[in-house]
């Protein structure tokens, strides 16, 4: 029959629970901080997009504006 | 031909030839526990694209002298024994699951709240108190490291774990992962309103921010990237898992990624089925510690749960937008099913409360937990 070190069995599978944790926790970090870039990144492409493409449809820049702060307004409620 | 020589011959065939006289009761107990799956599968429609070919494994391979789990008189495997050979104790059909499991999936809940994954870390607290308990009842290190993952509710991982550690207890092991993945919603509820207060229950979360294309391919290139560098003994499944989904989101492939998810897993979880059931021979699997394993398994599904609620508990000490707790048992994985459970529990104190798409985040960093655990496992006793 195996002989167990019991405080090598407890301590080790704390370390490792608390691993998890970390291990999970950068990842969490890295997709905050990838989600934050690509969220700006998009919003930067889309007012970028916006802007050529108000005068197409037909709209003045006032216009343009009015509806892109009520976008913003609703995003933000 | 005298009368005597033609009984001589036909008790010959009858007793060399044919299994009438190598019947024992402790196959007729294997029949019927195959058959007790075949009916959960069928007739319960419990996990049935596993516990079916499992059952009917289980029921195949406990018939005497049938030529499936040994090896012929040349030495070449039988056809069952060929199954868990290559695909088993290779490792490859839990890998090959995982690719197929990836193209399935969407991560975008996940990514939209990537605070969910310390849920899924949390909910891994099951599997290493279970892992103590398991050596108390004197089991090996490996075999309790395998046993205790089975709470981690993830059935390729667990397949995985076993094969490399245990595969004495690969069945019991993987049938109980089965078994309780398919029982979540009768395990989970009762823990769930345990743990939480009818106000927390009723809390209604914020809505997902909308998660882009570009967010969704990056992701599986960060999840590889991170646990092949800090859990390198899970990059196998965990890799194949990220491939996958990334096959499926960068969206150039999908033919492969449609194969991937459709008729490679199709094809794959019927090896795996059959082999985990043909490991289940009377003689190996009719002792105490299948029972303890399935016993450990259910205390193991509890305290997975009850670790993610009381991880949401603990985080929403901290943050601003609340979670409701319900989401928190989803962290176990059993993907979608624990998922579904939370919004079931949560529907029932609000109808008008959605928890599906919050719970989904918890549930998919359930899988990405419960594989780190296994690496950390296989690091420990690989």
């Amino acid at each position: 029959m195996e002989v167990i070190d019991w405080g090598y069995a407890i301590s080790t599978l704390v370390i490792r629970f608390i691993g998890i944790f970390i291990v999970l926790g950068i990842l969490q970090v890295i997709m905050q901080i990838t989600g934050r870039v690509f969220t700006r990144l998009d919003v930067k492409k889309d007012s970028g997009s916006r802007k050529t493409s108000a005068p197409s449809e037909g709209l003045t820049q006032e216009e343009a504006a009015v509806v892109g702060a009520a976008l913003y307004l609703y995003e933000k409620r | 031909m005298t009368w005597d020589t033609f009984v001589n011959v036909l008790l010959d065939i009858l007793t060399k030839q044919t299994g009438l006289f190598h019947v024992t009761y402790k196959l007729a107990i294997m029949w019927a526990i195959g058959l007790f799956f075949i009916y959960l599968a069928v007739g319960k429609k419990y996990e049935p694209l596993l516990l079916l070919p499992i059952g009917f494994g289980i029921f195949l391979v406990n018939f005497p002298l049938t030529p499936l789990m040994g090896f012929d008189a040349h030495g070449k495997r039988e056809l069952f024994n060929i199954f868990y050979y290559y695909g088993v104790q290779w490792e490859v059909i839990p890998c090959v699951i995982f690719l197929g499991l990836g193209a399935m999936t969407d991560f975008g809940p996940l990514i939209a709240n990537p605070k969910t994954l310390i849920v899924g870390a949390g909910a891994q607290l099951g599997v290493f108190i279970t892992f103590l308990g398991v050596l108390l009842c004197g089991f090996t290190m490996k075999e309790a490291a395998s046993v205790a993952i089975i709470g981690g509710a993830d059935g390729p991982t667990t397949i995985y774990l076993t094969a490399k550690l245990a595969p004495n207890l690969l069945g019991a092991n993987a049938l109980a992962a089965y078994s309780y993945m398919a029982m979540v919603p009768l395990i989970q509820p009762p823990i769930m309103r345990l743990l939480t207060t009818k106000e927390q229950r009723q809390i209604v979360m914020k809505q997902l921010r909308p998660v882009s294309k570009r967010e969704k391919i990056f992701f599986p290139l960060i999840v590889a990237g991170v646990i092949a560098l800090l859990v390198p003994a899970v990059t196998p499944l965990m890799g194949m898992f990220m491939l996958g989904n990334f096959m499926r989101e960068s969206g150039v492939v999908d033919r492969l990624a449609g194969s991937a998810q459709g008729s490679l897993m199709n094809i794959v979880t019927i090896f795996l089925g059959i082999s985990v059931g043909a490991t289940m021979q009377a003689e190996k699997f009719l002792t105490a510690k299948p029972l303890l394993i399935f016993t450990f398994g259910l205390l193991d599904f509890a305290v997975c749960t009850v670790g993610g609620i009381l991880t949401v508990r603990i985080m929403n000490l901290f943050l601003r937008d609340k979670m409701n707790p319900l989401i928190g048992s989803a962290g176990v994985s059993a993907v979608p099913m624990a998922a579904r459970v939370s919004q079931t529990v949560g529907q029932q104190e609000n109808p008008n409360n959605f928890l599906l798409m919050h719970a989904i985040g918890p549930n998919l960093a359930g899988v990405i937990g419960s594989a780190s655990a296994a690496g950390m496992l296989i690091a420990m006793f690989g």
